[in-house]
């Protein structure tokens, strides 16, 4: 539940030690390397002289990724899962250096590129067949070659196309310049064909007016050949063309079992990427390198006993960081609160010296996540969900703690549901009576107490985090903030609820005067503490009044927002006993009654689950981002991050 | 039917129609958005579904609320419910902040979700950021719908 110390280093080794220990510190994921500042250690040492290995790896990535998608066109028996999930290969170490050391990534490559120019060549080629088979559509009737129609001693012939609505106007003026022949060959929906035969003396006319109405030559493909018998021509040549590409496909579908292969190697180079990009941050001279970064305190011991056993020559030493240095975040955290600190980590990791509030996050996303479905029905659907996932589903472990997470949610949801008695959605006065008795409020008839119950989470979340923020103020010797401005707080509070609900609420009439004394004695505090905050007593007295009716407006608002707790509860319930209630209904249905039923209730009941936990997850953490934090938490660390091996297909088994 | 009954069926059948229109725009505003991406990028789609179906939850709202008030004047019962012209009047009133706080906040949360789907086109890890930010407009469709409970739950019948 906090944030761990780090520790900065520096190591001085050989160079020939150089590749092997980087290697080794990716193995081991001890040290988040950091730059050196510059003119640092410059008269030992100067930076590495940039080699084209980093180019080549990035070149072969490059090419394997381009074969992966490829084959991933090919891959039809996709399970609709990996649109959510990536896929990912699971892989022992020994196996993974095994592909890398015998498996031919080039040859494969190659045979991909080939099929892919291949593909791409015979793609061309139907494209300009298309282009023919559509020009030659219109002259199809023809019953002479079209090669027939051509210039002569004084005459030219030409095929045109044109707007169908112009050909009328063409024909007057055609008919206007003597020995002009205009004839129909076809006409489609917009464009009218025609064969026109002219004199060469009215060449010039005859064009202007065609320009002018927007008609164009045509010149037909296989002028020798009928129209019709050209076409033909054509589809042979397509149908031979798609055979043959259906038969490159084939090829690709088969050498779609190195797929995997290929993903192996291509994050085996983009871990010797990531090595050369470590690599950047050394400094070397003749016959040594030096670099440095940041090593988490509790794992400096390791780290040294590695250095000593594998590279004696090696040199570490502690180093004192600069002043305005400031160590990357990792934050310990036991199991059970792992799952909540991937829920903080989406805000951001704590600065340096915050305190890590993943811990106590978690009792209140547990709480308030089961509230939002409070069905015991649905509890266990997201319960049997998560683990079926954690089974099925390969992913990082930053994504294996939000199945933990819903996991969790599902135990909550299921204790929600037990109080309120949601089961599936089914009406609460049908229930057998031993799951009656153990009901505490029904949300569908008393929606006070459900309204209530989510404004007092609220206080109670609220208080708890001003709470927090006094630990933190008194824990830097502020004593004044944290009395005037946190304490108070905490105390006046309560107090006014309780003066309120005395006011109002007859029988508790007689706690009135313990309420005004609980705010008289908060305000005592805060109007006492604020003399001692700042050099000007009166000054500080001022602000401090002012940002009580300030803070005080905020919490209203805050804890108004957890209503939303009982609005998303309430939700699914509803729709819950919508779907029954139809499902009921479909029973009355002749014959397939049942199955309607059956199909309502399965259908209905997953969308509300998907829609449910989707909603509970979501405003949830908002609560805990935009109400909870800001009374204590700011966030915006830098992470800490080691020199690891940093995958994208794989997932080492060990 | 008399008209007091007609003027709740009236409410009921506005909040869910105008909040079904909202979530029926926003859906498509965002959902645009995303084709433009999973042209690019099709693995997205599990991401971008996320975005996308955020401002469909205001249609179930605006149903929720309907649903509730067929609940309370008993039309799914075997009677024909009495009530009074008043009630049917409130019962109308308290429907028409409620859709239209639906059908408002569905658009801009689907104009929002389609903001999303350009951060996660180029930033795929910040996708709960930008779920969290589409997500704060719905706080307002909440509020909407329980401000409608709640004044459903004082009308007495």
């Amino acid at each position: 539940m906090s944030v761990v110390k780090m520790q900065k280093v520096r190591i001085i080794g050989l160079i020939e030690d150089k590749e092997d220990l980087i290697s080794q510190l990716q193995e081991s994921q001890l040290i988040h390397i950091k730059d050196f500042k510059e003119g640092a250690l410059d008269d030992y040492f100067g930076d590495i002289s940039s080699d084209d290995e980093e180019r080549h790896i990035s070149e072969e990535i490059t090419h394997i990724e381009s074969a992966i998608s490829f084959m991933e066109r090919f891959d039809e028996n996709k399970p609709l899962i990996e649109n959510f999930f990536p896929p990912r290969i699971e892989i022992e170490e020994k196996e993974f250096k095994e592909i890398v050391h015998n498996f031919n990534y080039k040859k494969i490559i190659k045979y991909v590129n080939d099929i892919r120019e291949k593909i791409l060549k015979i793609d061309e080629k139907i494209t300009s067949l298309h282009g023919d088979i559509s020009i030659l559509t219109p002259f199809k009737n023809l019953s002479w070659f079209p090669c027939e129609a051509k210039e002569t001693k004084n005459t030219k012939s030409f095929f045109l196309k044109g707007q169908k609505e112009k050909y009328i106007l063409l024909n007057d003026k055609f008919s206007e310049i003597d020995t002009t022949h205009l004839e129909v060959i076809s006409e489609d929906s917009d464009f009218i064909y025609l064969l026109l035969v002219y004199c060469k003396e009215n060449d010039e006319r005859i064009r202007s007016i065609l320009k002018e109405q927007g008609f164009e030559s045509i010149n037909l493909p296989l002028c020798d050949k009928l129209p019709s018998k050209a076409i033909d021509y054509y589809e042979k040549q397509m149908a031979s063309l798609l055979e043959e590409k259906e038969k490159l496909f084939e090829k690709s579908r088969q050498i779609l079992k190195n797929k995997d292969k290929l993903m192996i190697i291509h994050d085996w180079f983009l871990f010797g990427l990531q090595r050369e990009e470590a690599k950047e941050h050394l400094r070397e001279s003749e016959r040594t390198f030096v670099l440095q970064g940041w090593v988490r305190e509790d794992r400096i011991h390791a780290m040294k006993e590695i250095l000593k056993e594998k590279f004696p020559a090696t040199y570490l030493e502690n180093i004192v960081p600069d002043d305005d240095e400031i160590p990357p975040i990792a934050v310990k955290n036991p199991p059970v609160i792992r799952p909540f600190q991937s829920v903080t980590n989406l805000f951001g990791l704590p600065h340096y010296g915050e305190v890590d509030p993943s811990g106590l996050v978690a009792p209140f996303f547990f709480v308030f996540f089961g509230l939002c479905i409070a069905d015991v029905g649905y509890g266990i659907t997201l319960i049997a969900l998560s683990f079926w996932a954690m089974r099925k589903i390969i992913v990082g472990k930053e994504a294996k703690q939000f199945f933990y997470l819903f996991m969790l949610g599902g135990f909550s949801a299921i204790l929600w549901g037990i109080v309120t008695g949601g089961w599936f959605g089914i009406d609460a006065a049908k229930l057998p009576p031993f799951l009656k008795n153990a009901i505490l409020f029904n949300p569908l008839e008393d929606l006070m107490t459900f309204f209530v119950l989510s404004l007092c989470f609220g206080v109670i979340q609220i208080l708890f985090g001003i709470g927090v923020e006094m630990y933190e103020q008194l824990r830097e010797k502020n004593f004044a903030i944290a009395f005037a401005d946190q304490l108070s707080y905490i105390i006046i509070i309560p107090g006014i609820i309780l003066w309120v609900l005395s006011k109002q609420n007859p029988s508790l009439r007689h706690l009135n005067q313990l309420g005004f004394l609980i705010i008289a004695s908060g305000v005592t505090i805060m109007l006492v503490s604020s003399l001692f905050k700042g050099k000007n007593p009166i000054w500080e007295l001022i602000i401090g009044i002012l940002a009580f009716f300030w803070k005080a407006k905020d919490f209203l608002g805050n804890v108004l927002s957890y209503s939303r707790l009982m609005a998303l509860g309430l939700a699914g319930s509803v729709i819950a006993f919508v779907v029954n209630t139809f499902a009921v209904m479909a029973l009355k249905i002749p014959y397939l009654g049942i199955l309607v039923a059956l199909l309502f209730i399965v259908i209905g009941h997953i969308a509300n689950i998907v829609i449910n936990t989707l909603g509970a997850f979501i405003h949830t953490m908002r609560l805990q981002f935009v109400e909870f934090f800001p009374y204590f938490f700011q966030g915006g660390g830098e992470a800490f991050q080691p020199l690891c091996r940093e995958s994208k297909y794989i997932i080492s088994k060990n | 039917m008399d008209i007091s009954l007609g003027l709740a069926v009236a409410g009921g059948a506005l909040a869910a129609a105008l909040a079904g229109i909202g979530s029926a725009i926003g859906i498509g505003i965002a959902a645009e958005a995303a084709d433009g991406l999973l042209s690019e990028e099709p693995g997205k789609f599990g991401n971008a579904l996320i975005l996308v179906a955020l401002p469909g939850t205001q249609g179930f709202y605006g149903f929720i609320l309907c649903f509730l008030i067929i609940m309370k004047t008993g039309l799914l019962g075997g009677q024909i419910p009495v009530i009074t012209i008043s009630q049917g009047l409130q019962i109308l009133g308290v429907c028409l902040p409620v859709g239209l706080v639906q059908l408002y906040s569905a658009i801009h949360q689907g104009k929002a979700s389609a903001a999303g789907i350009g951060v996660i086109a180029k930033q795929p890890k910040a996708l709960m950021q930008a779920v969290t930010l589409s997500a704060l407009i719905e706080t307002y469709a909440i509020i909407g719908l329980l401000t409608g409970i709640l004044f459903l739950n004082g009308i007495k019948i």
